[in-house]
C-alpha cells in the first residue's frame, strides 16, 4: 500500500513475521503514551493558574494510591496492593468470560449485566438460605445459581442472533441495562432491609455466606477462582477440539462450517460459558466483599474487561497481567479522586487510550512504514 | 383530546426524538462507507459536554453547537486514522474510542454536574434550530446518497471497496471523511441533547441513546427516510415514560426507564430479516441492506 503526500511516498510493507520483541515495546510505547496524554488532560483541566508540576504530582498519587509508599513497605503494610488485587479478581474474571465468546468474534459486550445478575442469583441464595445451610453448600449453591443467571443473560443476545439474526452487540448492551435497573429496582424494593433505617440496600448476610479472607486484608478466597478460570481456559483454548472450533469459527466461519461445524450451537454455547463466568465475578464480588446488594455495584468491570480482553488478544495468562495493570489505574484513578479532588474518569481515559494506542500500533507491528523524499526533476 | 394536547404531544415527541435521529444518520453516513462504528454513544456524549460547557462559558448556545461540532469531527478523526488507514478491528475500535470519549466527557464535565445553562431558543412551534437541522439532513442525506455522484460513491465504497478504486473512487479518501462528516452529525445530537431536551449536564447523559441509534440504523436498512420513521417511534415511547411518570402510576420508575432497552430489543428482533447465522456472509447482508464491505478493512495489495 503506498500514499503520496506532497514529494513524499509512503509505502507500507507487510513484515513476514513479526517479532515479539516489537510488540512487547510498542505496548510499553503505549503505556507510556497514555500516561503522558492523562498528564496532559490533567493539566488542562487545571487551568492556567493550576502549579505547573500538577499533573506529574497527580500521576505520582496515583501509583502511591495503587501500590503504596515506602514508609508503608517498610511498615510491611501492603494495603494499597491488596485493594488493586480486590479489583482485579472481578476484573479478571469478566474478562476471561468475554474472551471466550470474542473468540469466535460473537461480540459480547454484556459482561456488566452478567456480572450484575451473578450479584442477584447470588443474593438471592444467601437471603434465602444463609440460616439454613451450611457454609460449603451454600457457596456452592450461590456459584451455581449465579452462573445459570448470568447464562441465562448471555443466552438472549445468542438465541436472538442464531434465530433472528439481530445484531448481538446493541442487544447485549441493552440487557446491561435492563439487568441493572431490575437489579437495583429489587434491593431498593421487595428485597430491602425492612430493619435498615432508609438504607438502599438489602441485608447483610450471615457469615456463612462469607467468601474466607487472607487475614485482615480484604482479598478473597476469590482469587482461586480467578487463578483456576484462567488455567481451565488457558487448557481449553489451546487443547480441546472445542477451544480449536471457537477459533476457527471466529476467524473464519464460512471454512468451519464447511468443515462441518455447528455455527449456531456454538454461539450458544460459548454465550452460556461467557454470561456464566461473567457472573461468577458477580458472585465474588458480593459474597466476598460487599455481603449485601447495594447500589453501586456495576462499577464498570464488564466494560473495562473488554478492553482487558482485546489487549490481552484472548490469552488467559495475558489477560491475569493486564487486569492487574489495569487494576493499578482503576485503584490510581479512585485514590485521586480522593486525594486530588480529580474525578476517577480519568482511570477510564487511560484505559481508553491504552487500546487505542495499542491498536495503532498493532498496524508498525505488522508492516513496516518506507518514507522516501521523490527527487524533484528540474528542467533546465 | 383536544388540539392543544395532540399539539404538545406531537411538540414533545419531535424534541425527543431529534438527538437520536442525529446520531442515527451520523451512524448511517459512517456506516455506509463500510465502516461500523460503534463509538456514537461516547461522541454524542462529548458533544454534549462541549456544547454546554461553551454555552455556559459565552452564553451562546450556537457557539456550543459549533464546538461541540468540532470536538465530535475530533473523536471521529481518531477513528477514521485507525480504521481506515492503520486497519484496526473497526468494532474493538468503536468501543475502546466509546470508553475513551466516556471516560474525556466525564473527567471535564466533573464541574458541571447538575448545573444548567443558557437554553437553545425556539424558533418555531417552541422547536429549536437543530430539530428543524435534523429533518431536513435526513432528507438531504437521502438525496444525496442516491442522487449525486459523491453519494452515489460513498455507496460504491461501501458494498465493493475494490471495484470502486478501480473505477478511480479512492476507497481511502471517502471512507475517511464519511466517518468525520458522520461524527460530527453525531455531535449536533448531543449538542440538542445538553441544550434543548434535558438542559444541563449529568454524568453519563446520553443513556445509552447512542446505542439505540445504532440499532435504529439496523432499524431502519441504513435508509435515512426510514429513520425519521424509527426515531419518531422512540420519541413516542419517551413521550409514554414521562406521561406515566407524571401521571403517578402504580409502575415502578425502574420499569418505565427500562421501556427504551426492551423496546430496542423487541423491535430489533421483530424486524429483523430471519437470516439464520449458518453462513454470516454477503447473502445475509443483502436480505438486511447492510453495505456489503461493512466492517472489512480494504488494503490495496492483499485479497
Amino acid at each position: 500500500m503506498n500514499f503520496q503526500f506532497l514529494n513524499t511516498d509512503i509505502n507500507f510493507e507487510k513484515r513476514g513475521n513479526p517479532s515479539a520483541f516489537t510488540s512487547i515495546l510498542i505496548t510499553l510505547l503505549a503505556i507510556f503514551f497514555s500516561l503522558i496524554f492523562a498528564a496532559i488532560i490533567i493539566k488542562v483541566s487545571g487551568g492556567k493558574e493550576a502549579d505547573p508540576m500538577a499533573p506529574l504530582a497527580a500521576l505520582s498519587a496515583m501509583f502511591e494510591g495503587s501500590f503504596g509508599n515506602l514508609e508503608q513497605w517498610r511498615n510491611l503494610d501492603f494495603y494499597n496492593i491488596s485493594e488493586v488485587v480486590v479489583k482485579m479478581i472481578p476484573l479478571t474474571i469478566c474478562a476471561l468470560g468475554v474472551s471466550v465468546a470474542y473468540k469466535m468474534s460473537f461480540w459480547n459486550i454484556g459482561a456488566e449485566g452478567q456480572f450484575v445478575a451473578g450479584a442477584l442469583a447470588t443474593s438471592l441464595v444467601a437471603l434465602h438460605f444463609d440460616s439454613v445451610l451450611g457454609k460449603i453448600p451454600l457457596l456452592l449453591l450461590m456459584m451455581m445459581l449465579s452462573f445459570i443467571f448470568g447464562a441465562i443473560v448471555g443466552l438472549i443476545p445468542a438465541i436472538l442472533k442464531v434465530k433472528r439474526g439481530v445484531n448481538e452487540v446493541v442487544v447485549s448492551l441493552m440487557l446491561n441495562y435492563i439487568v441493572i435497573l431490575f437489579t437495583e429496582y429489587l434491593a431498593f424494593g421487595p428485597l430491602r432491609d425492612p430493619r435498615g433505617l432508609g438504607f438502599p440496600g438489602t441485608r447483610e448476610f450471615s457469615e456463612n455466606a462469607f467468601l474466607p479472607v487472607f487475614g485482615i486484608s480484604r482479598v478473597h478466597y476469590g482469587i482461586f477462582l480467578m487463578i483456576f478460570l484462567s488455567i481451565l481456559l488457558w487448557i481449553i483454548f489451546k487443547y480441546s477440539k472445542w477451544g480449536f472450533e471457537l477459533k476457527v469459527l471466529g476467524e473464519n466461519p464460512r471454512a468451519g462450517y464447511c468443515s462441518g461445524m455447528n455455527i449456531s450451537k456454538n454461539i450458544l454455547l460459548a454465550m452460556i460459558i461467557s454470561g456464566g463466568i461473567s457472573a461468577l465475578a458477580g458472585f465474588t464480588e458480593i459474597a466476598g466483599l460487599s455481603h449485601r446488594l447495594q447500589k453501586g455495584l456495576a462499577v464498570g468491570y464488564g466494560y473495562s474487561a473488554i478492553i482487558v480482553a482485546w489487549i490481552s488478544r484472548l490469552n488467559p495468562f495475558k489477560i491475569l497481567l493486564w487486569s492487574f495493570i489495569f487494576s493499578v489505574i482503576i485503584a490510581g484513578g479512585d485514590q485521586l479522586q480522593i486525594t486530588a479532588k480529580l474525578p476517577k474518569a480519568i482511570a477510564l481515559v487511560i484505559q481508553g487510550t491504552i487500546l487505542l494506542f495499542v491498536l495503532a500500533g498493532d498496524f508498525f507491528v505488522s508492516y513496516k512504514v518506507k518514507v522516501r523524499l521523490r527527487k524533484i526533476e528540474l528542467k533546465s | 383530546m383536544n388540539i392543544e394536547f395532540i399539539l404538545t404531544t406531537t411538540q414533545i415527541i419531535v424534541l425527543a426524538s431529534t438527538s437520536l435521529l442525529l446520531a442515527t444518520l451520523g451512524a448511517i453516513i459512517s456506516e455506509k462507507s463500510g465502516v461500523t462504528n460503534l463509538s456514537i454513544d461516547g461522541t454524542m456524549l462529548m458533544g454534549a459536554l462541549t456544547a454546554f460547557v461553551i454555552t455556559k462559558i459565552s452564553g451562546n448556545p450556537y457557539l456550543g453547537i459549533l464546538l461541540a461540532i468540532l470536538s465530535c469531527g475530533l473523536i471521529s478523526f481518531i477513528h477514521a486514522l485507525l480504521t481506515t488507514f492503520f486497519l484496526s478491528n473497526q468494532i474493538v475500535t468503536g468501543l475502546a474510542l466509546n470508553f475513551f470519549s466516556i471516560g474525556l466527557a466525564n473527567f471535564f464535565g466533573k464541574n458541571y454536574v447538575g448545573e444548567v445553562s443558557e437554553k437553545l431558543p425556539a424558533i418555531f412551534a417552541g422547536l429549536d434550530i437543530l430539530v428543524l437541522i435534523a429533518f431536513i439532513l435526513a432528507v438531504l442525506t437521502y438525496i444525496i446518497f442516491y442522487n449525486t455522484k459523491i453519494g452515489l460513491n460513498l455507496l460504491a465504497v461501501g458494498e465493493d471497496p475494490r471495484v470502486a478504486d478501480n473505477q478511480g473512487v479512492n476507497p481511502f479518501k471517502y471512507r475517511f471523511w464519511a466517518q468525520i462528516i458522520g461524527g460530527m452529525i453525531v455531535g449536533l445530537g448531543g449538542a440538542h441533547l445538553s441544550l434543548a431536551y434535558t438542559p444541563g449536564w449529568v454524568d453519563g447523559m446520553t443513556a445509552g441513546r447512542g446505542w439505540i441509534a445504532i440499532a435504529l440504523v439496523i432499524f431502519s436498512f441504513w435508509n435515512p427516510l426510514r429513520a425519521i420513521l424509527g426515531t419518531l417511534l422512540f420519541g413516542g415511547v419517551s413521550f409514554l415514560q414521562f406521561h406515566f411518570q407524571t401521571m403517578g402510576t402504580n409502575i415502578p420508575a425502574a420499569f418505565l426507564n427500562m421501556l427504551p432497552y426492551l423496546i430496542t430489543i423487541v423491535v430489533m428482533s421483530f424486524f429483523a430479516v430471519n437470516v439464520k447465522v449458518k453462513v454470516a456472509s454477503a447473502s445475509a447482508s443483502a436480505a438486511t441492506a447492510a453495505p456489503v464491505s461493512l466492517g472489512r478493512h480494504y488494503v490495496r495489495e492483499e485479497r
